[in-house]
């Protein structure tokens, strides 16, 4: 991040004036840490940004926010979107930097149009990695996306019901034909994008720390790291952005998605986003050049890295019971940065099996189906507040924090368990604590 | 054009390393060190692919191993059921993992180092045509069982043919297993992943016709083992017994060809702990007393992309497609019993484009073969791939809804389809010799053609 050492560069001032102190954590929280629990939560340059960074946080900003278009176009830097897509703007899913949307629009539907915030991934010869439910004039779409929801109730210890909704994606109105391969049909829902400057920083030793694949702690808990392929630095890195914690860093990350997502070529995505088999798409107008110029995937991926994050207000007796059921295992907190920052994330950034209720994902080099990078919890409390109809885990089919608990399984399985054995009050104070991250 | 200087460079790069390396199957390299940068990118891909790929299949037969312990203590037509998905997604992983075969790799070198260090397994896990007379009863002709398996034989079992030794099977163990495979001459296959399929399916064929060699019972129906053979069935126990045993011989043959794939050694030398030593040896990477285990890069490159050659066109497009094609016949078929051959021929398909372009799951890393080729190879390599991947779709789409792959090769039921493909595939087969001169490495036709004929 070409930016960045300016700020740690002042941070590392004011710490050796100040001392390593009270007075620099202070300075540093409010740096990196905003108040603000409203739709503008995940809007917040981090403190002092000058000139330069300033520059390079609204450039980005610029570029996340507003719509690509098909080329040609005058806005010839804003153009280039397509000819497959299927938001057209970074925001389109990742409404106020939220995250996507719970399957359905009304939740009391039990089928419909699949949210387009919730992306289909797949490995097929004709419709590529990613299901697009766009194009543009003259190319036809890929399919639409529709979701059956099966309600399942679930019932706790002490008799009180809830409904849950099981999801089968489908496609619909394929316009390149069958599908060629016997694919499973991956969904992956836009997640929120919190914190991801400050989880880029965590030392890669903290994260091997508690890595342990073959459970040799006996504890049920086996988090995996992802070794993946970094196309920028070709070589085999740790994985910690995604679902499946994919990407090794959001550089890569913005690139896969503005390639994936919208069509938008840059140096690490160079061919357009048709298969041979997809003519129109092939033979549909492609502006010269790259769409994403290597200067302006940067500054996205800055803007992206130089949000505040949101300031938790921990509540001590809903943080005990989350511990003391087990959440912790997996959520992790209290990482400390190289400048001595402490972050709670709440998640170990590594890959568990969640059991074969949640199995469905499309592997990811070390990531089997079954197997998801756990979810950091920060900024969860927002959700809602950035988008009104977001909904939790990789497929949206949570609408409540409560609803993905209770599909945990797998490795926390013991956790959910004890999660529905505590008492109404108690699962208040965990929900009241997870809702002030 | 970017192409043709990655051409350029690739050829350059992989010139320069052979210039440096002309010991031929072992020998080191004073020069080469640890550091992977500077082994052959297309060798370290490869490397990184088999380590991916194997530890999925290893991971998948441990699941497999779980499941049938549980079938075994608690036999249901449930549990029976979970058994069989595990088993079918057992081979899905397998079945990709099988484009390392004929490379003179861990999984079934036959001479030298790598040989005694592995064991080459291969033939103890995934030998067909299987003996199933020798291993459980089946039903012959006149609708009569057979007898004289080793499941209805406590005691001492011996398995007949070229100078067989009788093992004891009053206990079915993973070592008895071990002892009567090909125990006797290839024909003798006792362990396995078919043997597995053969217990949990059973039979798949017209007990009321035996010698017309129809195929029956029905175009979508598999093998269909009763649940009594495992609860009420005087040898229900002793079923139970060769699954387990056979499950926990899979996984013990496995377990170190993923170990022979591992990033990092897992001992101090490869005679005390082979773990990691065949993707040094691969990458020239071994050290000190080690080192002449390594393998020079020429050879290297040519075992592989022979193998490759080898692999799907003498034993995919070959062997396992064009014979049960051409016969055709039930006992030719992969994966008889359960009816799963359309994924092996799939997988084992998928799996040589994985290892050709060098990605899992669609997503890339590393040097291809594909992309070190000329741009002329890699369009031809393109068409080809076009035409199989649809005929693989339509076969794999028949297989689902219309007739399993017995009843696809029967002449009408679309089998040109089927030989179409082998024929495809075999051209395909043909484009590695290509790819070969295109990387600087000496192949002919002859050598992607018979492994018997391939001089590694």
């Amino acid at each position: 991040m070409g930016k960045l050492p300016s700020v740690c560069l002042w941070l590392t001032v004011l710490s050796a004036l100040f001392g390593m102190g009270i007075m620099s954590q202070a300075i540093a929280q409010s740096a990196f840490f905003t108040a603000k629990r409203d739709k503008n939560a995940l809007d917040q340059p981090l403190g002092n940004l000058q000139d330069e960074a300033m520059d390079s946080f609204i450039l980005g900003k610029s570029f996340f926010t507003k719509p690509w278009v098909e080329a040609p176009a005058s806005t010839t830097a804003r153009d280039g979107l397509g000819p497959l897509f299927n938001g057209n703007s970074c925001t389109s899913c990742h409404q106020n930097n939220g995250g996507g949307n719970s399957l359905l629009k009304s939740s009391t539907d039990q089928s419909g149009k699949l949210h387009r915030s919730i992306a289909i991934k797949l490995n097929d010869p004709v419709y590529g990695s990613q299901i697009a439910v766009n194009a543009n004039y003259g190319v036809p779409f890929e399919a639409s996306v529709w979701v059956e929801v099966a309600k399942t109730s679930f019932t706790f210890p002490d008799g009180q019901k809830i409904t849950l909704s099981d999801p089968t994606f489908l496609l619909n109105n394929l316009q390149y034909g069958n599908l060629e391969a016997i694919n499973t049909l991956s969904p992956r829902r836009a997640p929120m994008l919190t914190g991801l400057g400050l989880i880029d920083r965590i030392p890669e030793s903290q994260i091997r720390a508690y890595a342990d694949p073959d459970d040799t702690d006996g504890d049920g808990i086996s988090g995996k790291e992802n070794r993946v392929w970094s196309l920028k630095s070709k070589k085999w890195q740790l994985g910690r952005f995604g679902w499946k914690a994919s990407q090794p860093n959001i550089l890569e990350q913005t690139a896969n998605a503005f390639f994936e997502d919208m069509s938008l070529t840059s140096t690490l995505y160079e061919d357009e986003n048709c298969t041979s088999h997809q003519l129109k798409c092939m033979q549909a107008y492609h502006s010269q050049g790259i769409d994403v110029p290597d200067a302006r995937l940067e500054a996205v991926a800055f803007y992206l890295t130089n949000i505040k994050s949101p300031r938790a207000v921990e509540t001590p007796h809903g943080k005990a019971l989350f511990e003391s059921i087990g959440c912790s295992s997996c959520h992790r907190s209290n990482y400390k940065l190289e400048d001595d920052l402490v972050v709670n994330p709440y998640s170990d950034f590594l890959l568990h099996d969640m059991g074969p209720n949640l199995r469905g994902g499309l592997p990811s080099f070390k990531a089997r189906p079954a197997e998801w990078r756990t979810a950091p919890l920060w900024g969860i409390g927002l959700a809602k507040k950035l988008n009104p109809d977001a909904g939790y885990l990789h497929d949206g089919r949570a609408r409540t924090i409560e609803e993905a608990i209770l599909w945990h399984s797998g490795e926390a399985s013991q956790s959910q368990k004890n999660y529905s054995h505590l008492t109404p009050d108690e699962r208040t104070y965990i929900l009241n604590f997870l809702d002030n991250l | 054009m970017l192409f043709e200087l990655k051409k350029v460079f690739c050829g350059l790069f992989v010139i320069g390393f052979i210039s440096g390396c002309q010991t031929v199957g072992g020998g080191s390299s004073s020069d080469v060190s640890k550091n992977s940068s500077l082994s052959n990118p297309l060798l370290v891909a490869y490397a990184d692919q088999a380590n991916i790929v194997y530890e999925r299949a290893l991971e998948d037969a441990k699941n497999m191993q779980r499941v049938l312990n549980k079938f075994a203590t608690k036999p249901t037509q449930d549990t029976l059921n979970l058994a069989q998905s595990s088993w079918l997604n057992a081979r899905e992983s397998y079945g990709v993992s099988e484009i390392f075969r004929l490379s003179n790799g861990p999984i079934d070198a036959e001479e030298g180092w790598v040989a005694s260090a592995y064991g080459a397994p291969e033939g103890q896990l995934n030998a067909w045509p299987l003996d199933e007379n020798m291993i459980d009863y089946t039903i012959d002709a006149s609708g009569r069982k057979t007898t004289g398996n080793i499941i209805e034989n406590a005691g001492l079992f011996n398995p007949g043919g070229n100078a067989s030794e009788p093992v004891d099977v009053t206990q079915i163990t993973a070592n008895a297993l071990a002892s009567l495979n090909e125990n006797g001459g290839d024909a003798n296959v006792a362990s396995g992943y078919h043997a597995i399929e053969f217990l949990l399916w059973g039979q798949d064929q017209d007990y009321a016709d035996f010698s017309q060699d129809n195929v029956t019972p029905g175009a979508l129906v598999a093998g269909q083992r009763p649940i009594t053979d495992f609860t009420t069935d005087q040898y229900a126990a002793r079923r139970l017994q060769y699954l387990q045993a056979a499950a926990e011989l899979l996984v013990s043959d496995l377990e170190p060809i993923a170990g022979a794939w591992k990033l990092e050694l897992q001992g101090s030398n490869c005679a005390a702990n082979a773990g990691g030593c065949y993707r040094a040896a691969l990458l020239g990477q071994l050290t000190g007393a080690d080192a002449e285990l390594n393998i020079a890069q020429n050879a290297a490159l040519r075992q592989i992309v022979s193998g490759m050659g080898v692999f799907i066109k003498s034993e995919l497009a070959n062997e396992r497609i064009a014979v049960a094609v051409l016969t055709p016949s039930e006992e030719d078929e992969h994966s008889c019993f359960s009816d799963n051959t359309h994924r092996d021929i799939s997988l084992n398909y998928q799996g040589f484009v994985n290892v050709l372009k060098g990605s899992v799951d669609g997503q890339s890393f590393g040097q291809s073969f594909y992309r070190s080729a000329s741009t002329d190879t890699q369009l031809k390599i393109s068409v080809l791939i076009k035409k199989i991947d649809a005929r693989i779709a339509q076969m794999n789409d028949l297989a689902e809804n219309k007739w399993h792959f017995d009843y696809q090769i029967l002449p009408g039921n679309n089998d040109v389809n089927i030989r179409r493909m082998k024929n495809d595939m075999r051209k395909l087969g043909d484009m590695m010799v290509v790819v070969a001169s295109d990387i600087g490495v000496d192949l002919s036709t002859d050598d992607v053609t018979d492994p018997e004929e391939t001089l590694l």
